[in-house]
């Protein structure tokens, strides 16, 4: 948009068509060239008389011709359409005011209504609101909120094409957007300008990504004062929508011909039931379909089993028919196909010492030391520098060790929240530090029971016995009731003890005197489990029974990462991507490639021993990246869009605005389901020029008749 | 049984001269007004004398006056002498002058000339054929120019002056004057005169004073002149030219022959104007200069008029809009009214 003086121009590219103005002067030229020439006899007379002729009449063409182009003018001028500026806003325009649009990008504006991406229509408006702009005077500028906000220009700009132009290409991302990142950058922006100030937000007001930035927005200040503020609300109501989300494999690494259970969950964000049919194709192969009938809001766990044959990565896309919102009817799952599960055995002990706890505990989970073993156990030392590689590690038992730091700690945690298990077992005061120390990190969202000081059943004489159980768990369905009999008849010497267990915790096992023997609980995505009793034959004859092997491979089972975790693995948030090859260090660089296979994306390498970690700062859309090194494939990665995305249920605009004003104080804040440009302070004036046209050309037929009678 | 023979016509088929146009004036005498000095006894008035042939006065005798012109008679009952005068009759020369200039050549905006001229053309070839057929109907002027017009009334005077046993001579203005014939009589100078109007090609311009006064040396002083042009030149020489030959005892009759488009300029909005001698251009809003222009040309022709008419001479303006037989009657008929 141009502006000269009061009038503004909202399309001054339509000036080309003054070009036209050719035609009227080669009309001109033409009739010029057509001018009836009469050869007559003699023209003395006519000399004579020419004098008397009316001395307009050699201009009359020039008359129509001025007329014609003047007609020319006007229609172009008002396909360029003027503007006229008021006088308000003119003194607006000469104070500078300014401008900042934050246009919402989230996935959720990738949903069709009437076939349409709301992104177009946000689009269209924000392109409204650009129009009202004075190019030249006002500052402005577009804040994208995706998961990382970010302006056209760094600063603001009063070069309105220039933003007209970024408007073009706007696209829904795949990400959830940072709203409240996008508002305070906004602020910050329009904190810098005196004149009058306007926040324009254009956004699908998708309930589950606004209600976040709700309570920040009642929280923080964001926006400053005086700042007026204008939401652009969507028209029209909610699609309905199905998505799939939140795949699972159980258990999380399977091994060969081992059965396990694929699921990903189905939802239904609609208000009415919905048929659907969940296909599911692994290694690009369709593997199996089932057709299903789901009520309104509902979620359902759609699960398929099956087993694998062959170790390794195995890619697992379930799908749903196309519907409202097209970028959530796929999700991904990477199954990784293990010869054996890995687990960590974290012990002081020494394991080849007949009689140790960690002898005990190596022995029950690889009893032939070879392939054969169900476990790949990796003995590791207290000693031993953190972060280790647990990672792809399913179950870390923890027995006898010296006292951990506070990283290893952290790491502990983080391996459990991420879906992964940990057993303490019972120990010395090392072992009962290193629970407090985890307890710490987060205080009653961690440890399914506080454990105290060991009891000193050698003194009192009288040993505990394994009597009770929840005999219906996964874990202990296997022991029948000779099994539970074997166990009662085991004596523990030396135990924790302690008060009631936690209530979101569940006790497995408990002594005869009702302390608890095995208790867990679920923390994050994984399961923390505290055994209170040890293999070391000096504490208990434990570790000579068969069950020991049985309640070790059980613990080792069960508490593998059932699902993915909720919180990874999303676009647009850092992904690790475990290598299950070693990275050559001489090799090339490796590079993480988009699901394109052919787009390098930004990683960052943490290299390891065995397995390395490359970690994706920002994945745009979901699918499988891979890490390749040259032509070696280093490991895969399944990134799936951030389920709340998908629940397209719109947020009453009165709650936003009502947080808006809350926020900035004295802001007037507006909702509008229409662009507010079209109140501004302008009158468009092709109207009037097209009236003025048709006038032009009206006289100029009028004359040409007259004329020519 | 045969057809009976048709006597040939005397007269060359000309697309100039329609005879059974002239039908209505086969009982009309093309006479001059003044005596005239003629070479061969005729019908037409001559100052001559010494043939007793018509009375025409008295006069006192005079010594040297012949004896035997006395009237006795009146001597008997008067008792005083008078001489009888008696008047000669006389044949009459018409010179026939056309101006040729090429104004003479307009004949108007018509979009079709080209397909007139061609008619014309298949009507000549037509009349080779059946030059009887022709001579009693004749090929038809449609959209005569004034050069045509011209011809048409030369031809139309030379044939009634030819049918009075009178002399015709022609000549044509253009660039000076062109003699084609000396005076003449009989049908054969008719049919001399008129395939010279059909072999001349009008072009340049007339100097018709310069030609008026070369012609009318060449003709017997006591003869008719009449002049066929649009005296589009200057009007003192012409009239000091006719005015000399008038002095000399000539007649002259001056037909102003002007388009209708010269008298009404055409329906145009607006044009360029080209001199058709010169090349000289104006460009004019016609509807602008219309109603003065006419004032203009009615001025001008009253200027003739009252210059020929106080001098003597006929004048006559004739529009190609008139049929030239109608234009020839009316002057004839207003010329006897007249006299």
């Amino acid at each position: 948009m141009t502006t000269l003086a009061a009038i503004s121009l909202s399309a001054p590219t339509m000036a080309m068509g003054a070009g036209l103005m050719v035609l009227p002067i080669a009309a001109h030229l033409l009739n010029r060239k057509a001018r009836r020439r009469v050869i007559f006899p003699s023209i003395e007379l006519l000399v004579s008389v020419s004098a008397n002729q009316s001395k307009f009449f050699k201009l009359r063409r020039w008359w129509l011709l001025l007329l014609r182009c003047l007609a020319v003018l006007a229609i172009v001028a008002a396909f360029m359409q003027p503007m006229w500026l008021s006088a308000g806003a003119q003194r607006a325009a000469g104070r500078g005011g300014a401008v900042v649009m934050v246009i919402d990008t989230s996935a959720s504006t990738g949903q069709l209504h009437g076939g349409v991406p709301a992104i177009q229509s946000m689009r269209a408006k924000a392109d409204h609101v650009l129009d009202t702009l004075v190019p030249g005077s006002e500052h402005a500028n577009i804040i994208y909120a995706a998961a990382r906000p970010y302006s056209i220009f760094a600063s603001m700009t009063t070069h309105i094409d220039a933003l007209r132009s970024g408007l073009i290409d706007i696209e829904p991302t795949h990400e959830r957007a940072d709203l409240i990142g996008a508002l305070s950058l906004a602020g910050r922006m329009l904190s810098d300008y005196a004149g009058p100030r306007r926040l324009v937000i254009v956004s699908d007001m998708q309930e589950s990504n606004w209600s976040d930035a709700i309570d920040s927005l009642r929280r923080d200040a964001t926006i400053s004062a005086g700042t007026r503020v204008t939401v652009l609300t969507p028209n029209g109501t909610s699609p309905a929508n199905l998505s799939l989300h939140r795949p699972s494999v159980r258990p999380a690494a399977p091994r060969i011909g081992q059965p396990f259970s694929l699921a990903v969950t189905l939802t239904n964000h609609s208000d009415r039931v919905q048929p659907a049919s969940v296909r599911v194709t692994i290694d690009g192969r369709p593997f199996a379909s089932k057709p299903l009938t789901i009520n309104p809001r509902q979620q359902i766990e759609v699960a398929f089993s099956t087993t694998f044959d062959k170790p390794g990565e195995h890619r697992v896309i379930y799908s749903i028919p196309g519907d409202a919102m097209a970028v959530d009817d796929d999700c991904y799952q990477l199954v990784r196909v293990v010869q054996q599960t890995p687990v960590i055995l974290l012990t002081d002990d020494d394991v080849n010492g007949p009689g140790s706890a960690g002898y005990f505990m190596a022995r029950s989970l690889a009893p032939y030391g070879d392939a054969r073993d169900r476990y790949d156990v990796r003995l590791v030392r207290s000693t031993d520098p953190f972060p280790f590689t647990i990672g792809d590690t399913a179950v870390v038992f923890v027995g006898r060790a010296g006292l951990l730091g506070d990283n290893q700690v952290k790491a502990l945690l983080q391996h459990i929240e991420r879906g992964g298990g940990v057993v303490f077992f019972y120990g010395d005061a090392p072992a009962l530090m290193n629970l407090e120390v985890l307890g710490r990190l987060k205080p009653n969202a961690i440890l399914p029971w506080h454990p105290v000081a060991p009891q000193a059943q050698e003194r009192t004489g009288q040993p505990l016995t394994l009597t009770g159980g929840d005999w219906r768990s996964p874990l202990l369905a296997r022991f029948d009731e000779a099994a539970r009999l074997s166990l009662a008849q085991i004596q523990v010497r030396q135990a924790w003890s302690g008060g009631p267990i936690d209530q979101n915790a569940q006790a497995l096992l408990s002594y005869a005197d009702g302390t608890p023997a095995l208790v867990w609980r679920e923390v994050g995505a994984g399961k923390l489990a505290i055994a209170n009793f040890s293999a070391d034959q000096s504490h208990s004859d434990l570790g000579k029974h068969g069950l020991f092997v049985a309640l070790m491979q059980g613990l080792a089972d069960e508490l593998q990462t059932a699902h993915q975790p909720s919180d990874s693995n999303l676009v647009g948030r850092a992904a690790n991507l475990m290598t299950s090859v070693p990275i050559d260090r001489r090799g090339p660089a490796p590079l993480v490639y988009q699901p394109d296979g052919r787009t390098p994306v930004e990683a960052t390498l943490d290299l390891g021993d065995h397995n390395s970690r490359m970690v994706l700062s920002e994945p745009s859309k979901p699918g499988f990246y891979t890490a390749q090194q040259g032509d070696t494939i280093l490991g895969t990665v399944a990134i799936n869009i951030d389920p709340r995305e998908s629940d397209l249920r719109s947020m009453n605009a009165d709650v936003l605005t009502s947080a808006l004003k809350a926020n900035a104080g004295d802001a007037a804040v507006e909702a509008s389901s229409v662009t507010p440009g079209l109140t501004y302070h302008a009158k468009g004036l092709w109207g009037w020029l097209l009236v003025f046209a048709c006038v032009l050309l009206g006289s100029e037929m009028f004359l040409l008749g007259y004329w020519r009678r | 049984m045969t057809e009976p023979a048709v006597q040939p016509s005397p007269i060359h088929a000309s697309r100039y001269l329609r005879v059974q146009d002239l039908a209505s004036l086969r009982n009309v005498l093309f006479a001059p007004r003044r005596p005239i000095r003629g070479q061969y006894a005729g019908r037409h008035a001559s100052r001559q004398r010494g043939h007793r042939v018509e009375f025409n006065d008295y006069r006192d005798y005079t010594p040297g006056d012949e004896v035997g012109d006395i009237d006795w008679k009146v001597f008997g009952r008067s008792d005083r002498l008078f001489i009888k005068l008696f008047e000669h009759q006389t044949d009459m020369t018409v010179g026939l002058l056309i101006d040729a200039s090429a104004s003479m050549d307009y004949d108007g905006l018509d979009p079709h000339r080209p397909v007139r001229r061609a008619q014309s053309w298949m009507g000549k070839l037509r009349s080779l054929g059946t030059k009887r057929d022709t001579m009693r109907t004749g090929p038809a002027i449609d959209n005569p120019s004034k050069y045509d017009q011209a011809c048409l009334m030369a031809s139309a005077i030379a044939f009634l002056t030819a049918r009075q046993q009178d002399r015709i001579a022609l000549a044509f203005a253009r660039r000076g004057l062109h003699r084609e014939h000396d005076a003449r009589g009989g049908f054969e100078q008719l049919n001399h005169i008129l395939r010279a109007t059909e072999r001349v090609r009008v072009r340049g311009d007339a100097r018709l004073a310069e030609s008026i006064q070369q012609y009318t040396q060449s003709l017997p002083r006591r003869s008719l002149l009449i002049v066929f042009s649009d005296l589009m030149e200057g009007r003192d020489a012409i009239l000091d030219a006719l005015s000399a030959f008038s002095k000399r005892g000539g007649e002259a009759i001056v037909f102003h022959v002007l388009h209708e488009d010269e008298l009404r300029l055409p329906d145009l909005p607006e044009a360029v104007f080209i001199d058709s001698e010169t090349g000289q251009r104006v460009r004019l809003n016609v509807p602008d200069i219309r109603d003065i222009y006419e004032s203009h040309v009615r001025q001008a022709a009253d200027a003739w008029r009252d210059g020929l008419t106080v001098r003597g001479i006929d004048y006559h303006p004739v529009s190609t809009a008139m049929h030239y037989h109608e234009a020839i009657s009316d002057y004839l008929f207003t010329r006897a009214a007249r006299a």
